[in-house]
């Protein structure tokens, strides 16, 4: 398409925001702030706490500017691995950053058509029922599948995310779907990893 | 029986938080504080803190529920005090005291939190929801982080949400 603008890597911007560049961080808040917020209530079964997590993903972004790690130039595995943290340790996570999210539109104010509140309210339930299977797996294993199969991060990727070797990750990935099949007499699980699989988890639990 | 457990499709942030977001990290990314001030702003808050702060502000925070004979579950962390509200009250319902009489004897709910936890754990709650929804006995279901909080007419409200959610509400948090 002609006019296009070259896109700047996210290590280039990075690099400016690391010299307080305030235009290169709302860039990358811009490109990965969606991805973010999706993982974040897939952890959570909540939207509200999403948007509240989202903000403190990024924030923590900055907090911990030094330590941030890129895989093959994108941040957004290192993002999602602090949104599992930050997911994990909601309270601790959103207490820390208290004050700066009082300043944020908080979720009850933002109007929303009744369709759209609707079928948050769906998502949340569908999500909730989710987790409750999920809440048997181990940390680890929860991880690695919110990262790969929800995410659709490569193991390269949630390898760099996890900070573990990518055998590791292939391991876990195979424990946790050992563990889902233990959970879910008969079943079978799609848990491929595929930058093409459609993020579901299937749980047959009967078949001829 | 087969079942799916299909993650929703995702959702864009809604723009007016979005932009909000935007503008906070922009501006604390273009903030530069000499260290000085901020070990200097860090000295003032602790002396002020500590000459008596913490406790007007642990008083304003926190309250006792004074309206005992009755909780509510709530099943999104939305402020409704009227009747109408997402989610159901509970009230605790003694066994008679003694055999002349005829009404069972109300109780008090000293802990909303684990009354309302229960019925999510039984699944007669789930998020959103505005009514008990009956359930066979079962596998637990999933009970959302609760925070308990106490409304204008002193009954505690259990809301989903972080120990920020009552303060969000423009609510005490109650005193456990």
């Amino acid at each position: 398409m002609s006019g296009e603008t070259e896109r700047s890597s996210d290590a280039d911007l990075w690099m400016r925001v690391s010299k307080h560049d305030p235009a290169a961080f709302r860039e990358l808040f811009e490109r990965h702030s969606s991805a973010v917020y999706n993982h974040c209530f897939r952890r959570t079964a909540s939207w509200s706490s999403a948007q509240d997590l989202t903000s403190v993903v990024f924030l923590e972004a900055w907090r911990r500017r030094r330590d941030v790690r890129l895989s093959e130039d994108s941040i957004l595995p290192w993002l999602l691995a602090v949104a599992n943290n930050a997911s994990r340790n909601r309270d601790r996570s959103l207490r820390r950053h208290r004050r700066l999210l009082a300043k944020l539109p908080s979720a009850m104010l933002v109007p929303d058509p009744a369709d759209e509140v609707a079928g948050r309210i769906d998502d949340e339930r569908a999500m909730s029922r989710v987790l409750s299977v999920w809440s048997h797996l181990t940390q680890p294993e929860q991880d690695v599948l919110a990262l790969c199969v929800w995410a659709e991060l490569s193991y390269a990727d949630a390898a760099v995310a996890l900070g573990v070797p990518i055998g590791t990750v292939r391991s876990r990935l195979a424990r946790a779907r050992d563990h889902l099949r233990a959970l879910t007499t008969n079943s079978t699980i799609d848990l491929t990893n595929s930058k093409t699989t459609v993020p579901t988890l299937k749980l047959d639990g009967e078949h001829s | 029986m087969s079942y799916l457990l299909e993650v929703p499709p995702p959702r864009p942030l809604p723009p007016a938080v979005r932009e909000a977001q935007c503008r906070l990290l922009e501006d604390i990314v273009a903030r530069r504080r000499p260290a000085w001030r901020s070990r200097f702003a860090v000295l003032s808050a602790a002396l002020l803190l500590t000459g008596g702060g913490v406790a007007t502000a642990v008083g304003l925070r926190y309250r006792d529920a004074t309206d005992k004979s009755i909780a509510r579950c709530y099943t999104s962390a939305v402020r409704a005090d009227g009747r109408m509200f997402p989610g159901t009250s509970v009230k605790i319902a003694n066994r008679r005291s003694s055999a002349d009489q005829a009404e069972p004897v109300a109780g008090l709910v000293t802990d909303a939190v684990a009354q309302c936890s229960q019925l999510w754990r039984d699944g007669q709650l789930s998020s959103g929801q505005s009514a008990v929804q009956d359930q066979a006995p079962g596998e637990p279901h999933f009970v959302p982080p609760l925070v308990g909080c106490v409304l204008a007419d002193g009954t505690a409200a259990v809301f989903p949400g972080d120990s920020d959610t009552c303060e969000r509400l423009g609510l005490p948090e109650v005193r456990s």
